[in-house]
């Protein structure tokens, strides 16, 4: 790489070689690159795994990702209707769906999984 | 398999790069991160060794665009703060660059790459540009105010 030319930049020469010269000390590399062969074998390692969660995401059938979706948004409101009563005021009655509601959501969660394991099963062994 | 092209491209610029890299991020982990992935874009970028063609400022410039992209969500970005492991001792020159280092910290992370490319790197301003992406004229007055900056903190850290 060419050294910095001052005259030709145009810069105040003075200048600039005081700066060079202070930060000089802060260039002198503390430690040394990785060798080639380990950057390769990181790079590596990465891209392969990287890949392959890329991959089983993407083997995923577009059903089966919508049914995954829907069964953790069902589980994620199962959830809420197991902890109103809990995160509710102290003297909140309950007016008495939370725990079929829970129940529900639970079950069609559940199930909702379940059918996309079992497509997925069917999927693989096609 | 070890691509010797490549291999030859890493050894003459991977010591600058990583220098560069480590001051301006002051994390080893996350240093050698971005020298990896830098040279996995210029092998993705279809790279075939060629003696003519000058690497040292395309990886340069990768290396600038993935560390902008980094310090965005990475906070523990510092620059020169170095492992324990790192020569420390003052016959590496440490002591030699105390001012120098906190007058660095202070800048602003474009001012400090601007100054470290000029005088470290010894880049032209249209080298500089390319690398920041920016125009050569705005290097010129970007690098005037950067200088003035340092001088003025080396200035406080001597007095």
């Amino acid at each position: 790489m060419n050294r910095f030319d001052c005259s030709r930049q145009g810069e105040d020469c003075a200048e600039a070689a005081r700066i060079a010269r202070e930060l000089a000390p802060l260039s002198r590399p503390d430690l040394a690159p990785p060798p080639f062969t380990d950057l390769i074998w990181r790079a590596e390692a990465r891209n392969i795994l990287g890949n392959r969660n890329r991959r089983a995401w993407r083997a995923v059938a577009p059903m089966r990702r919508f049914l995954l979706t829907l069964g953790i948004v069902f589980l994620f409101v199962a959830g809420f209707f197991a902890v109103a009563p809990l995160i509710g005021p102290s003297d909140y009655p309950g007016v008495g769906f939370e725990v079929p509601l829970m129940a529900l959501f639970a079950v069609a969660g559940g199930g909702l999984f379940l059918a996309s394991g079992v497509g997925g099963l069917i999927y693989t062994s096609e | 398999m070890v691509d010797r092209g490549l291999q030859t491209v890493y050894d003459e610029v991977a010591p600058d790069l990583y220098a560069y890299i480590l001051r301006m991020s002051g994390n080893q982990a996350d240093a050698e991160d971005v020298l990896q992935e830098t040279f996995a874009r210029l092998l993705g970028s279809g790279f075939t060794a060629d003696d003519t063609l000058d690497y040292s400022r395309y990886l340069f410039r990768i290396a600038t665009n993935l560390m902008r992209d980094r310090r965005r969500w990475s906070r523990r970005w510092q620059f020169g703060k170095l492992p324990e492991s790192a020569g420390r001792a003052p016959e590496n020159g440490y002591l030699a660059g105390i001012d120098a280092h906190r007058a660095m910290a202070d800048m602003k992370p474009k001012q400090r790459t601007l100054l470290w490319l000029a005088y470290v790197e010894g880049m032209s301003h249209k080298d500089i540009a390319e690398v920041m992406g920016v125009a050569s004229t705005s290097v010129r007055v970007m690098l005037a105010r950067a200088r003035k900056k340092l001088l003025t903190r080396l200035g406080k850290e001597k007095s």
